[in-house]
């Protein structure tokens, strides 16, 4: 399909061929399949789409009863009034994502809806709104609009390129460039959840420009202090060009982070030249050095295509700019730091797509999962499925101390559940068969586990010998006891020194103690991890209650038979992936309650490719309380014919997560007090009143319904999350949709239509290798979309 | 040959500096010319909230206190009430106000306006002065930076300083820009403030003590800076089309817009040199007080001299200790104490209390020395509207349903003043929001104004949250 099937008054308006590519970047109609019209058939209001509104919109949308008080039978083919322009645009929407009309009335024919679309589009088009449109469709929310059957139809043939691009530098690049704890010029302006880096929402303008000025003045001012300058400044000041144009190198390479080339160094070099006669030799230099700060080079990567121009007219990245475009997907640092890539470059090994082909799948092959637990050798990668899957997000969702006394969370650990949930997702990297199913429905967990089990081993094993020496509760008093000696707090004050002391014996002998008690039950103590190169610090098992796991402390008796080799099973009934894990449980809830609206637009959009349209401006989006009531039971004012027609694609995808409470924790009961108001107290008080009889009980209602995955064994209702996550986890659709978002977080931009090849080459590449992800990422990173410009 | 500053700073403005100046030059004069006077905010925004209880004038009735008890009534329990709309010449100022009491006839306290609907545990952050959820990331421009945009023909539309950027975990003064997350000109455009008043001064009054020769030097190596990004950013340029060109000129018409700054600057060393406090040591004390002063204290001269017309200052943070108050304890433990004692006898209350005293003693200063500079038929005071809020709305923590403000000075006697204003509790017949005050500051500011201001409050539809506050506009 091209867009001459969709735009048949191309030949009437020239500016419409002019935005050929945008339509297509969009996938403007929905008249797939359809014979193009002819120009004599070329549809205008009268003709088609009055007699269109009139059969399938005017019965409901008339006069003062109209359903959601709008009223279309004053919508006229006006398009320079803004209230009308915007109507139309709601119509277009309701009509592409199928919103309308409602699917119980006869539903027009794909032809049909796609004439009134395409008309929409040209009118828009002609009125000068349509770049307003599209540029609203650059962001990543965006995404899911280009048609997803099309884009994996097959019947695209469009070779795939990205557009030649300035793309500025993200607050992580910035951040590993080594100014210290400075403030990073860069902001997002993306959503926070999700895919957060694209090229063209990445802006650079005054505000940027005087925060890197402030940036470079403290790292100069620095400098100073340190007396980096001072040879410069104090040398003879009839340096010969060769050793001026050293400093250039050096300086050069510090800020920008690799060697200038002759005409950068030259202009530079012309630049301090003139400075020094200005200023002197001092200001001179920080003056040099604060232009390379705020120089292009400073604040973009440039994607031209420097390289060899194709029969369609695209434009290779030439072997530099493939370094650096590769370097920035997979890490936050230029193509030096990362030796495979820098010897490509130097090996001439970058010319070719399948050079590039071959260094990412040695990039993936060696450094996928490897690096420090918390600054991985490719970043980009964990960050990826933070941004996929939003569970890094935790800790943002603020919840009250008060609740967690009463609901009996000893300890809200939002990181140690982020950590644990990284862990898992590095586990299924590792194993790499059936990547996208198994993070969806993995029962496996990791717990309190540095995810080394060698380490773990070893770990345990050298904190049980130590503990179970007869001399550790001495050998820990004499230690703490030098501590004392030398910490000015205790100074002349034996009293208290004596109480820190005892304390230190009562602490190390109930140390002693619960080991001894673990070796008996036959369970492992869980040694407490240091934070070290191998692992992140975990102190206890106090965090674990989210797991419906018994927590405890470090002087507290252990519950839980903590496995010293991970991952652990969790109860199948329970978990089924990512999305039942308490991180992203936690991270798509509220601060008092689940979020089921949220966590159905996520499976929707995420799993489904799903299309929502705006939200309407005058929505309420609280949902009433009473407490008599549970949440599932509140949010039924949804299922209002207004409401309903979007909130049918989200809630039944996110009510099957109402077997979880918002700490995520499993659940299968509601629990209600005697004046039949929800009771949810977890502590003392709630196991009194139920020993007395005085709570009642209701079984969650957790069933909801997939709809939207375009295939019947995967379609329909479900009991619960587990039964949801087992379907979607294994479908086409949640695979596809996966690798879009994929696509869209390496690309830095949105699918277009004539991407349709990359994904599907993408898609082969992962089936083809047993569910590979690494495959997905040599596919995507040689792709052409990747490498071409135009 | 010997130049003066002024010279210097004259000579130095070239090409598009003209324009610059002569707009500044014409609003210096402004007012001996008949033409509208200027206006000025200071925004003074405290950390931990301001108490609600201890802010009602005595004799009125408190609706923030229990009947019962006599304690403070925590977030959203205040009693029901009507409309208050009273003068304040018939009551005395709540003791914590008393260091404002010559200044009553120009003071104007506000309560029970609401803000909820936006996250933020112990701060609204961004979302303070924008109305919108936005603790951390700016989504939206910030009431200071709007009212700046609009009244400032300084070279700084807005200026602020900070104790620090961090609001929690950090008891040290800063000592160079920071982001304390208030300020933004629009999304994902945070403004820096100044931590270090030494700085300040140095940026703001530098050319007042740098010799001649210094500041020639500086100003050509800048405007040789500007000039070379300009040209290089040209050479980038050529190679774009279509958006990325529209976004890559952001970026390069930056420079001109820094060139202006500096030609502003220049246009101003008169009054610079006029209004410049003396730079001494004290600018490098750290304690919480003595910062506070110097913040002041320079924001006063800033408004003074035209370098920009709205200052927004953040006098503390959470982490904060006002140890020359004899507290050893943070500001974020204070906002917990309650009844509960402090280092050194206080309760948390009255801690909290004296705090907010030694920051109103402050802004009685600030008021003082505008109150003495002549404009039109009054005083600067009454062209300067300074705005005393939280961050974290009237309680420690942030629950927005109670938020209030303390109005001191005038904007050209459009607004009304020497009232205490008590809207009716959240959700109320009569009940108004943040929103409408903003609304009202901005239309008193000469700003055309939309209906409504900030992210609406879904619960409020029964209520008309449109247009300013009338009992405030006069």
């Amino acid at each position: 399909m091209n867009f001459r099937s969709y735009h048949p008054q191309r030949r009437l308006r020239p500016l419409v061929v002019c935005l050929c590519i945008a339509f297509l970047a969009i996938d403007a109609g929905d008249g797939n399949g359809q014979q193009p019209a002819s120009p004599s058939s070329e549809p205008t209001f009268e003709n088609t789409i009055r007699p269109f509104l009139t059969t399938h919109c005017y019965d409901c949308h008339s006069g003062d009863t109209a359903e959601a008080e709008l009223d279309l039978t004053g919508l006229a083919a006006d398009f320079r009034n803004e209230d009308q322009a915007n109507s139309w645009v709601n119509v277009m929407q309701a009509l592409r994502f199928g919103d309308m009309p409602p699917p119980e009335m006869e539903q027009p024919t794909p032809a049909d809806k796609g004439r009134v679309v395409d008309w929409i589009f040209a009118q828009m088009t002609a009125s000068g709104r349509f770049e307003a449109y599209q540029q609203k469709l650059l962001a990543p929310e965006f995404g899911n609009w280009v048609n997803h059957e099309k884009l994996f139809s097959g019947e695209i043939d469009v070779p795939p390129y990205s557009p030649a691009r300035l793309w500025r530098f993200s607050p992580e690049i910035f951040a590993s460039q080594g100014f210290g704890n400075a403030k990073s010029p860069y902001t997002y302006i993306t959503s926070e959840r999700g895919i957060r880096d694209f090229s063209a929402l990445s802006l650079a303008d005054q505000s940027t420009v005087q925060m890197a000025m402030i940036v470079a003045d403290s790292f100069l001012a620095d400098r100073d202090k340190r007396g980096d300058f001072e040879a410069f400044a104090t040398a003879a000041t009839d340096d010969d060009d060769e050793q001026l144009a050293n400093t250039i190198r050096r300086e050069f390479r510090r800020v920008i982070g690799r060697e200038p080339n002759d005409q950068e160094r030259d202009k530079y070099l012309t630049f301090l030249k003139q400075n020094i006669e200005l200023g002197g030799r001092l200001d001179g230099l920080k003056t040099t050095i604060k232009a390379m700060f705020l120089s292009p080079e400073a604040i973009y990567r440039m994607e031209f295509g420097l390289g060899e121009v194709d029969e369609h007219g695209r434009r290779l990245l030439s072997p530099d700019e493939l370094a650096y475009a590769l370097a920035y997907a997979l890490t936050d640092h230029g193509p030096e730091r990362n030796q495979h890539i820098r010897q490509a470059l130097e090996q001439g090994k970058l010319k070719t797509k399948e050079d590039v082909r071959q260094l990412v799948q040695t990039l993936v092959d060696q450094q996928l999962t490897t690096g420090h637990w918390h600054r991985k050798d490719l970043p980009r990668i964990r960050r990826f499925f933070d941004e996929f899957f939003g569970f890094h997000r935790a800790g943002s969702v603020f919840k009250d101390n008060e609740r967690q006394r009463s609901e009996k969370i000893r300890q809200w650990n939002t990181d140690m559940l982020v950590f644990d949930a990284s862990l898992l997702i590095e586990h299924v990297l590792k194993k790499d068969q059936d990547v996208i199913a198994e993070l969806l429905t993995t029962d496996e967990f990791f717990i309190a586990h540095p995810g080394d089990n060698v380490y773990a081993r070893e770990r345990y094993e050298e904190k049980q010998a130590e503990v179970l020496d007869p001399g550790y509760i001495e050998a820990q008093v004499a230690k703490r006891r030098e501590q004392i000696e030398r910490d000015f707090n205790f100074k002349e004050m034996p009293e208290k020194a004596e109480q820190a002391l005892q304390a230190t014996r009562r602490e190390a002998t109930r140390t002693v103690e619960n080991f001894r008690q673990a070796l008996q039950q036959g369970i492992y103590a869980h040694p407490s991890f240091p934070f070290t190169e191998k692992s992140r610090g975990i102190g206890d098992l106090l965090y674990i209650g989210p797991y419906n796991l018994p927590s405890s402390g470090r002087t507290d008796e252990q519950v839980w038979a903590w496995p010293v080799e991970q991952p652990v099973q969790m109860p199948a009934q329970e978990r089924a992936g990512l999305l039942t894990h308490p991180a992203w449980l936690a991270a798509h809830s509220l601060n008092e309650d689940n979020d089921p609206i949220h966590r159905g637009i996520w499976v929707y959009t995420h799993l489904l490719a799903g299309v929502l349209g705006d939200v309407p401006p005058d929505v309420d989006a609280s949902v009433p309380t009473d407490p008599h009531l549970t949440l599932r039971q509140r949010m039924e004012s949804l299922r209002s014919d207004r409401c309903w027609k979007c909130h049918r694609k989200i809630n039944p995808l996110g009510e099957p997560f109402e077997i979880y409470d918002d700490w995520g924790r499993h659940r299968l009961h509601h629990y209600f007090d005697e004046n039949d108001e929800i009771y949810l107290r977890r502590d003392g008080q709630f196991d009194r009143k139920l020993q007395e009889g005085e709570l009642t009980t209701r079984p969650v209602d957790a069933r909801g319904a997939i709809h939207f995955a375009g295939d019947p064994s995967v379609d329909g209702q479900v009991e619960d999350a587990i039964e949801m996550m087992h379907r979607l986890g294994h479908s086409s659709r949640a695979r596809q949709s996966f690798i879009r978002h994929l696509f869209r977080y390496f690309m830095g931009r949105n699918e277009m239509l004539s991407d349709s090849r990359t994904l599907i080459e993408a898609e082969q590449a992962y089936l083809e290798q047993g569910g590979s992800f690494k495959a997905l990422v040599v596919s995507l990173l040689s792709s052409d979309s990747f490498i071409y410009r135009r | 040959m010997q130049i003066t500053r002024r010279q210097a700073l004259q000579n130095m403005s070239i090409g598009g500096m003209s324009l610059a100046m002569s707009s500044c030059l014409r609003s210096i004069r402004a007012s001996d010319a008949g033409a509208p006077l200027p206006k000025r905010f200071v925004f003074v925004v405290k950390s931990s909230g301001i108490d609600k209880y201890n802010l009602v004038p005595p004799g009125l009735d408190n609706h923030f206190v229990s009947p019962a008890e006599g304690t403070k009534l925590g977030n959203r329990g205040r009693l029901e009430g009507p409309l208050l709309d009273v003068s304040l010449a018939d009551h005395k100022l709540p003791e914590k106000l008393a260091s404002l009491e010559r200044f009553k006839d120009r003071l104007t306290i506000l309560q029970s306006l609401s803000g909820v609907g936006f996250r933020g545990n112990h701060t609204k952050g961004f979302g303070t002065l924008s109305l919108h959820d936005s603790e951390t990331v700016a989504v939206a421009p910030t009431l200071d930076c709007l009212l700046g945009q609009h009244l400032s023909a300084g070279p700084y539309p807005m200026y602020g300083m900070a104790m620090n950027g961090k609001l929690l975990g950090n008891d040290k003064a800063s000592n160079t820009y920071c982001y304390p997350n208030l300020s933004a000109y629009a999304a994902a455009k945070p403004v820096a403030y100044q931590g270090s008043p030494r700085k300040a001064f140095l940026e703001l009054f530098g050319s007042a003590v740098s010799t001649p020769a210094e500041l020639e030097k500086q100003l050509a190596l800048h405007g040789n800076l500007m000039d070379f990004l300009k040209r290089d950013a040209e050479r980038v340029e050529k190679r774009l089309s279509g958006r990325d060109k529209d976004r890559f000129g952001l970026y390069l018409e930056s420079f001109e817009s820094l060139r202006k700054i500096e030609g502003k600057k220049a246009a101003l060393i008169d009054r610079i040199e006029q209004h410049a406090p003396e730079l001494t040591d004290r600018y490098d004390a750290t304690t919480p007080s003595a910062r506070i002063e110097s913040h002041f204290e320079i924001a006063t001269a800033a408004l003074l001299s035209g370098l920009t017309n709205v200052v927004t200052l953040r006098p503390d943070t959470l982490g904060v200790k006002y140890l020359e108050l004899g507290l050893n304890d943070h500001v974020h433990a204070l906002g917990h104490l309650g009844e509960n004692q402090a280092s050194n006898g206080w309760t948390g209350h009255q801690a909290r209390m004296e705090i907010e005293k030694l920051q109103f003693t402050q802004i009685a200063r600030m008021a003082d020395q505008l109150d003495r500079i002549p404009e039109g038929d009054g005083t600067m005071l009454d062209n300067t509207l300074i705005v005393y809020l939280s961050c974290s709305s009237g309680d420690h923590h942030c629950e927005g349903y109670d938020w209030p403000f303390v109005l001191l000075g005038g904007l050209g006697e459009r607004l009304k003043m020497g009232r205490y204003i008590e809207y009716p509790k959240y959700g109320a017949p009569g009940h108004r929001t943040v929103g409408n005050l903003y609304l009202s500051l901005m239309q008193a500011a000469g700003l055309n104004i939309p209906s409504t201001f900030g992210q609406a409050d879904a619960k409020l539809k029964h209520l008309d949250t449109a247009g300013p506050l009338e009992e405030l506009m006069a």
